[in-house]
């Protein structure tokens, strides 16, 4: 059961992140790309925020957002990216596929705890 | 086919990267420029390609794989270091890379939209000889200094396909970065 599923193929990123957020009172799964990351998000009904980064092997952040909403039909988890990448069209997508918001890496956690918190309940 | 503007452009593009990527919180990294990498005393380097049809553009990040380089990593990323293994000390240097191409990519995708890069490749130090077979118009060597960590060498090379001029100033380089923009 968790609260927060962090998605990033880098186990930097994955372990700085997820010790940041756990260290904050946050529940946290792992997934390793996007595939991993629809498989934790279909098993766990109680993740309520998944932060994700866009570039990926097997299957990219944004390509994920999209599944989330279309084939695992959830339309309620809200999504953020964390990613390299800042470019309009990549936003525009992720808009287009419901995502919450936008952060450009490097990570900074107390810029954004408080809304992951109110992002999930806690 | 490399005006001087873009030389400079390049570079002060990867200094700014540089220190978003490499120096952990609170601390600020120095970066001067030594004429050659002769005395550079690295193992092994990270290889990152960012590139258009226009140019291509070879970042090598300099390392040894030692406790003191553990140590770094570990406190960049806030992350214990007696928990770090092999593997994620590794995958840390590659992320530390990786990032500071992201940001030059991102950066650079202002002057050139069609832009991509690479994922980082550790090989061996020694292969830094054969950068000159690349016939790259333009290197440049980078030392970064930050209190409580090795000296990291880093070298630029970049090779152009066609003319190549534009201009950028550190005042218009934003710091958007970590900020959630919520939508």
């Amino acid at each position: 059961m968790a609260q927060i599923l962090v998605v990033d193929d880098s186990s930097t990123v994955r372990a700085e992140v997820g010790d940041f957020l756990k260290k904050n009172g946050l529940d946290v799964a792992l997934a390793v790309d996007g595939r991993d990351g629809l498989t934790k998000l279909k098993g766990d009904p109680s993740i309520k925020l998944v932060v994700s980064d866009v570039n990926m092997p097997n299957m990219d952040g944004l390509t994920m957002a999209e599944k989330i909403r279309s084939e695992l039909g959830n339309a309620n988890v809200n999504i953020i990216m964390l990613t390299t990448e800042n470019s309009p069209i990549m936003k525009e997508r992720g808009k287009a596929a419901g995502i919450k918001g936008w952060i450009v890496k490097p990570f900074k956690g107390d810029a954004v705890l408080a809304t992951f918190k109110k992002l999930v309940g806690a | 086919m490399l005006s001087q503007s873009a030389k400079d452009g390049f570079e002060l593009l990867l200094t700014q990267s540089l220190k978003s990527s490499l120096a952990p919180s609170g601390v600020e990294a120095q970066i001067s420029t030594p004429p050659d990498m002769s005395d550079f005393p690295e193992k092994q380097m990270v290889v990152l390609t960012v590139s258009s049809y226009l140019f291509r553009l070879m970042v090598m990040f300099y390392f040894t794989p030692n406790a003191a380089t553990r140590n770094h990593f570990a406190r960049l990323n806030n992350i214990d270091e007696a928990e770090m293994s092999e593997q994620s000390f590794m995958d840390a240097i590659a992320e530390s890379g990786n990032l500071c191409c992201g940001i030059l990519n991102r950066d650079l995708g202002n002057f050139f939209p069609h832009i991509g890069m690479s994922t980082p490749n550790v090989i061996d130090k020694n292969c830094a000889a054969y950068l000159q077979k690349l016939n790259c118009q333009h290197v440049r060597h980078f030392a970064v200094d930050m209190d409580g960590s090795p000296r990291f060498h880093v070298s630029l090379c970049v090779s152009a396909y066609a003319d190549i001029d534009f201009s950028v100033s550190a005042e218009e380089l934003g710091s958007d970065t970590g900020e959630l923009e919520l939508f």
